[in-house]
């Protein structure tokens, strides 16, 4: 394994440090001051805190350190390899030296700059992206250096690229630069790489919200109309077309697909990685440790609907000013609700360890001049391991007279929901909470469903519960099948609700269809792992979407409609029809 | 060290095209080697090559426009030179716009440029576009296309920002089919070719997905072929034959590893090299 540290060998032979890419400037210098500015229209003010990223000279840069990897291999020797990221050159190589228990001695001179001046503290600590710090031993420094310069011409693809020898490390553990002749930084490395810690104080913000009065189901199919065209819920596709989702040829389930994307990414292999991001800001509005927790969970069932065991996560936290005590207490709730769902939902392969989460990203002060933060809106992105990735469906309906089944049960939690914002225009009060015990049993329950190649399609209850799940199910499969569904409330009757906070409560649960006939076998299952199973009936092929409750009919749907209106949801955000 | 490119098909790496690896990849599927060509290596290697692939991507980051610098590559005249003299070259996406900027196709006129490759025309949006369109095969005649069947609809995805078939004037466009130079058109799932978006996803003239040159041994084709050569890589609701094969290999790794809709250009190459003694 290559690792971002310079390797022990340094204490018996000469190391040099070598910066490789973009010839370094002023761009994403004093990005952590940046992220201290309220967000307002003084753009072109910041622009230099902003970093440039350039993914044709990334690309070349790949190719090229793909062959000083085998370089290293064919000689025999280990090299320390680190990306730069915050903090720049400074942070790349006091981290590195640190790491292997080392120390560094800087030149800034031999930096390959951009054109433009700029102070040694621009040119250490600027974050110019496409850029990487490699520790080598001498013998094979002339060789990398004609890979990145020779072989794959980077000064000749960009101006001012290349790679140059920036430095050495020495063995005390002191950090040094040197420009234009004089010594500008001398310290103990670690005392570079150790973090700053601030204390803060924090104080729960105190709002009111409360349940809405229901208005009954007289309205359902042109409220439902209004839900399923509503920007939260309506198609993406307008965006995913935007990007090349099929690059590499490894994709199994494209974005829209499913409720993750599926790739199969080594040749002959079946394991599979399916991906998701998730995140909900008017759960966190309401309850900013629910919000936290719910993006976890709604991340790790969206990989478990397309079978793969949720792995590992990472966040973008985004919250306001964090000097505001109530904006750090809704941080800290987040963070709260983000750890305990990764605990408590924990890894299914190894029990009693947490869902790893093995990076992260903090965005704070989101708020304008006014003072007014974003709502609570912490981001998860989940990655799914997969035994067999082909046992991955995509959500649409597959056959006539297959089942559907609910995995799991709605309770009365439509706060921050798509039926109470968009129909009853408010958020209500009742915001999901997590329940991470039973989360992982059905998440369990679904995975198991799938290694038994039970399931033909799965999808998660989330924004817009049931009835938007089945309906995305419909609008999902082969236009050519024409297939539809009748959901009888009266299959619901045991949960107690109203039918409205059925078909629109947010509780995480999944939609399975399965072949007919299953029943007993779906029964013990989820008997056994102690989770609620409701069968809501056999698709049929007649094009229309319906629901009842026993004899009576609350609302009818043609497919064509109900897909016209989510292919056209997002024509307000932006600017044009999103279907195709 | 010097490369052997012998009995092999040369993929031409130029600095950032992206998609070397897959479609060597399904090369290799049909039981063809492969080696891949880094831009600045010398071209006298490609002598002993069997067919050159320009695979897609951003050479050199698109440039001026997409391909045109790679187009006045050194390598080109290699290519130019082993082309006039038969051997079989594809250019998929960005290598179908190194082509058509080299002037290989539609090649009327020796090395003219009579072809462009502009930016799309769709409905209600405008830039980069992937999805996976239908297309019909015109012409089974090239070396590229034998094993398909006359008239074939295939499922294929595209992804780019230019992917327009401009011709110079109305003469090349007929000279074209005169001469039998079209060789896919963009249609619908049941192989209709009409023209209105989003069956042709990007305005391109008479609908034209893929061309080449008089002799058919140069495709510049802008459809991913590479992206179309496994069955799992097929979506699961395409409303045809392949969605509902590929529904039915779910569960079965085997099955969904099978040919998929576009496994063919290779297969044409293998079969087209066999029967010319090369292989």
């Amino acid at each position: 394994m290559l690792r971002s540290r310079v390797p022990a060998e340094a204490k018996e032979k000469p190391y040099k440090f070598i910066l490789v890419g973009k010839p370094t400037d002023d761009s994403g210098f004093g990005g952590a001051a940046f992220a201290s500015e309220d967000l307002a229209s003084e753009e072109e003010a910041n622009r230099g805190a902003v970093q440039v990223p350039d993914p044709f000279l990334k690309r070349v840069l790949t190719e090229a350190s793909k062959k000083v990897l085998e370089l290293a291999d064919e000689r025999n020797v280990r090299i320390g390899f680190k990306d730069l990221g915050a903090g720049g050159i400074s942070c790349a190589t006091s981290e590195m030296a640190d790491a292997g228990g080392f120390g560094a001695k800087l030149y800034l001179d031999r930096v390959n700059l951009a054109d433009g001046r700029y102070s040694p503290e621009v040119i250490s600590c600027s974050e110019t992206q496409e850029r990487y710090c490699l520790a080598v031993p001498d013998e094979i420094v002339a060789d990398v250096l004609k890979i990145y310069n020779e072989d794959f011409e980077l000064p000749h693809l960009y101006h001012g690229a290349g790679a140059v020898v920036i430095g050495e490390v020495i063995k005390e553990p002191v950090y040094t630069i040197e420009s234009g002749g004089r010594l500008v930084c001398k310290a103990p490395v670690n005392v570079i790489t150790t973090g700053i810690s601030y204390d803060r104080e924090a104080k729960p913000r105190v709002r009111r919200f409360e349940e809405p009065e229901l208005k009954g189901t007289k309205m359902l199919r042109e409220d439902f109309l209004k839900i399923i065209s509503s920007p939260n819920i309506a198609s993406k596709n307008y965006v995913y077309r935007m990007y090349d989702s099929e690059v590499q040829g490894r994709a199994v389930l494209r974005p829209g697909e499913a409720d993750a994307g599926v790739i199969a990414p080594i040749d002959g292999k079946s394991v599979g990685l399916a991906f998701s991001v998730d995140g909900n800001p008017f759960y966190g509005l309401i309850d900013p440790y629910q919000g936290g927790a719910l993006a976890v969970c709604e991340a790790a069932r969206n990989v478990a609907s397309v079978g793969a065991v949720p792995s590992a996560i990472t966040d973008c936290l985004n919250y306001g000013n964090p000097e505001i005590e109530e904006v750090f207490w809704e941080f800290k709730e987040g963070v709260r609700g983000v750890g305990d769902a990764c605990r408590k939902i924990g890894l299914l392969t190894e029990e009693g360890y947490p869902i790893p989460v093995v990076s992260g990203n903090v965005s704070f002060y989101n708020q304008g001049k006014s003072g007014k933060a974003i709502p609570p809106s912490p981001i998860i992105a989940c990655v799914g391991v997969l035994d067999d990735w082909s046992v991955s469906r995509s959500i649409g309906f597959k056959d006539e007279g297959d089942v559907l089944y609910l995995v799991g049960e709605p309770l009365d939690e439509l706060g921050g929901g798509e039926y109470y914002r968009t129909v009853l225009g408010t958020f209500g009060g009742n915001v999901p909470k997590a329940d991470f015990i039973r989360e992982r049993r059905q998440i369990e329950s679904v995975i198991e469903m799938h290694r038994l190649g039970w399931i033909k399609a799965a999808h998660d209850i989330s924004s817009g519960g049931i009835l938007t799940a089945i309906t995305e199910m419909a609008i999902g499969q082969d236009p050519s099948n024409g297939l539809g569904f009748v959901l009888d409330l009266a299959e619901l009757a045991p949960t107690g609700l109203e039918p409205e906070k059925i078909l629109f409560s947010e509780t995480g649960a999944f939609i399975v269809e399965l072949p007919a006939g299953m029943e007993r076998e779906v029964l013990a299952l989820c008997a056994r792992n102690r989770v609620r199973l409701y069968r809501l009936g056999e698709i049929n092929s007649f094009p229309r979407l319906e629901v009842i409750d026993g004899s009576e009919r609350l609302a009818i749907w043609e497919l064509e409609e109900l897909r016209t209106a989510y292919d056209s949801g997002c024509r307000d955000i932006f600017g044009v029809p999103a279907g195709r | 060290m010097k490369r052997n490119f012998s009995r092999k098909v040369a993929v031409i790496q130029f600095p950032g095209v992206n998609c070397e690896y897959e479609t060597a990849r399904a090369i290799r599927t049909v039981g063809l080697e492969v080696g891949l060509f880094r831009w600045n290596e010398d071209p006298a290697v490609l002598d002993d090559a069997v067919a050159i692939v320009l695979p897609g991507g951003f050479s050199y980051q698109d440039r001026i426009r997409a391909g045109v610098v790679a187009a006045k590559d050194r390598v080109m005249d290699k290519v130019s030179e082993l082309a006039a003299a038969g051997m079989p070259v594809l250019g998929i996406c960005n290598g179908a716009q190194v082509l058509v900027e080299s002037g290989f196709v539609p090649g009327l006129q020796w090395e003219s440029v009579e072809l462009a490759l502009a930016p799309n025309i769709m409905e209600d949006r405008s830039g980069y576009y992937c999805r996976w369109v239908y297309s019909r095969l015109e012409e089974t005649r090239t070396a590229w296309t034998g094993s398909f069947s006359e008239g074939a609809v295939i499922p294929i995805p595209i992804a780019h920002a230019e992917g327009r078939f401009v011709t110079e004037n109305e003469k090349v466009l007929k000279a074209m089919k005169e001469n039998g130079q079209i060789v896919l058109r963009y249609c619908d799932s049941t192989g209709v070719v009409d023209g209105s978006f989003p069956a042709n996803p990007n305005g391109s003239m008479d609908n034209i997905a893929a061309a080449c040159n008089r002799e058919g041994n140069v495709v510049a084709m802008m459809p991913h072929p590479e992206r179309a050569t496994w069955l799992r890589q097929v979506p699961e609701n395409l409303p045809d034959e392949w969605g509902r094969r590929r529904r039915k290999g779910a569960g079965n790794i085997d099955l969904l590893e099978g040919e998929g809709p576009g496994r063919k250009f290779f297969t044409s190459l293998l079969e087209r090299l066999k029967q010319g003694g090369v292989l």
